[in-house]
């Protein structure tokens, strides 16, 4: 478990990421794990993933949603210690500090607030496996008067 | 008239036994007047993102390119694609057919549309530990309603997930009637039809057709499909030195099969595997001929022991052998059998049956619960 003030970042040699539209994907490369996170907990892996503490992404989500500090912190706390058990975060040791910031709150309105929940689907790569290959169309001698080799609609 | 957006892994021009099942329902539900589009994906054909084929609206999303490459930015566009289209196809239903890790991008874009959610589970999945922290326990955990095509696939989930019994149905596959069946081949003729892997069992009934070469000198094996068993099993012909009595088709297109099946005496499916239904068996019935099928999955559960064929063991090469000998050497019984599959096919697996269940099925998960508590 990091420390309030170790910097993290993300396991890019383990795993690949990407956040869209305030949601964030991240497929562990070795085992094809996926996992997914939005709304605050996108913001805890964008912040984490980038070299953020666990006070900086605490701060972060709280300016962002409305939630106090304490609840903030605790989530996130629970939160990464989960990424880190899941290797998808390492300690970012020797790094230096992200210029990232946290993404401010517009206005006055902070967004409601429910606790990140980071949903884990352990079964891609079994489920990919599941799915029988399909035989090259070329290789089937369609039945086509037109003599076109292409499926008929 | 219902809205129904269905999910494969892939579908037309693919034609796998999941992609023929879904394709089969929903002509019959369009048919119906009921309108359906389908969210699948792309794979090695260059072939558009949006068509329609049969009337009915074909999205395809680059996700097993996606899956397979593990690229998360891919996934979420194609998240973002798959809500695109749940938004403005406004759904009554969502039909999301498994196996498919795709299926991923519809649990969140569900929020999108909310609609009832059915899963219908076309192959033996096991849901190990309750399906904590898997995609398929959470498709199964969030659906309204579960349906598999045997209970062979049905029962274990049900075990493993006591709270789908009460939100769960078999609902086998059906087919459109064809025509009336041909007779019989003059010369005997044992008809094998499935992708050359090891789980078909196709060298079993190699091994079975060799033991009875010599007592029916006439008879022909054919063997329909193609896959990475083909050499070896051409090499089992000629070892067995039965190498002009067995024809190698390669892959056949599926508006094939009838034909095809109408000109063999017996259709065998050897499987080794939990076959979620058995498609080819029942597509023999349909064309009034016997079939000999491995006590598996959910062959044995529409294919009647001595009535509408022979049901052996798996794995069992001389048991697959009596009962093709059985066969082959009683015309009578052959047409016997025959009939009574074809009368048990348009009683209980046709297209209208499968159709109305579906459509039952989503009337009672659409319809306004104004009633409830009465």
């Amino acid at each position: 478990m990091p420390g309030s003030e170790d910097r993290l970042r993300a396991n890019d040699a383990e795993c690949a990421a990407k956040v869209l539209d305030g949601e964030a994907v991240i497929i562990n490369l070795l085992n094809g794990t996926y996992y997914s996170l939005d709304k605050a907990g996108a913001v805890v892996w964008e912040l984490a993933a980038s070299g953020g503490t666990v006070s900086e992404i605490a701060g972060g989500v709280s300016a962002r949603y409305d939630v106090d500090a304490s609840r903030a912190r605790q989530d996130v706390e629970r939160l990464v210690a989960e990424l880190v058990a899941e290797r998808l975060l390492v300690p970012a040791n020797g790094t230096a500090p992200s210029s990232a910031d946290a993404p401010s709150a517009s206005g006055n309105g902070r967004l409601p607030y429910e606790a990140p929940m980071l949903t884990t689907y352990r079964d891609m790569a079994d489920l990919l496996a599941l799915d029988p290959p399909m035989p090259r169309l070329e290789d089937i001698v369609w039945d086509d008067p037109s003599g076109s080799s292409t499926p008929k609609s | 008239m219902t809205r129904i957006l269905a999910t494969t892994p892939l579908y037309w021009p693919y034609i796998g036994g999941l992609e023929a099942a879904v394709m089969t329902l929903l002509a019959a539900l369009r048919e119906r007047g009921h309108v359906a589009c389908v969210v699948t994906s792309h794979d090695a054909l260059d072939i558009p993102d949006e068509e329609e084929h049969d009337g009915i609206a074909i999205h395809r999303l680059p996700l097993r390119k996606a899956l397979a490459a593990r690229d998360p930015l891919a996934l979420l566009e194609s998240q973002r694609r798959a809500t695109a289209v749940r938004r403005a196809f406004a759904p009554d239903v969502v039909h999301v057919n498994l196996p498919d890790p795709g299926a991923a991008v519809h649990v969140r874009a569900a929020a999108a549309h909310p609609a009832p959610l059915v899963v219908t589970v076309h192959t033996a999945i096991a849901l190990d530990g309750g399906g904590g922290d898997t995609l398929f326990g959470t498709l199964l955990r969030t659906a309204e309603w579960v349906t598999a095509p045997s209970n062979a696939v049905l029962s274990p989930l049900r075990a493993a997930m006591p709270s789908l019994e009460e939100r769960s149905s078999v609902i086998p596959y059906g087919l459109p009637p064809t025509n009336a069946p041909s007779d019989p081949p003059a010369a005997p003729t044992i008809l094998c039809i499935g992708r050359l892997i090891a789980e078909k069992g196709i060298d079993l009934a190699v091994a079975a057709f060799g033991s009875l070469a010599s007592r029916f000198p006439d008879a022909r094996l054919v063997v329909a499909g193609d896959g990475p068993e083909r050499e070896r099993l051409e090499q089992q012909v000629s070892d067995l030195g039965i190498g002009g009595r067995v024809d190698f088709l390669g892959w056949v297109p599926p508006e094939r099969m009838p034909a095809l099946i109408a000109d063999a005496s017996v259709v065998v499916v050897p499987s080794r595997w939990q076959e979620a239904f058995g498609l080819v068996a029942l597509e023999t019935a349909w064309q009034g001929r016997p079939a000999v099928v491995a006590r598996v999955g959910g062959l044995p559960e529409h294919v009647v022991d001595g009535e509408t064929g022979l049901v052996v063991e798996p794995e069992d090469s001389a048991s697959l052998a009596r009962a093709l000998t059985k066969l082959l050497g009683d015309t009578s019984l052959r047409v016997r059998m025959g009939s009574a599959a074809r009368a048990r096919a348009a009683a209980r697996y046709g297209i209208a049956r499968y159709a109305d269940d579906y459509e039952q099925l989503y009337e009672h998960l659409t319809k306004p619960r104004i009633h409830a508590g009465i």
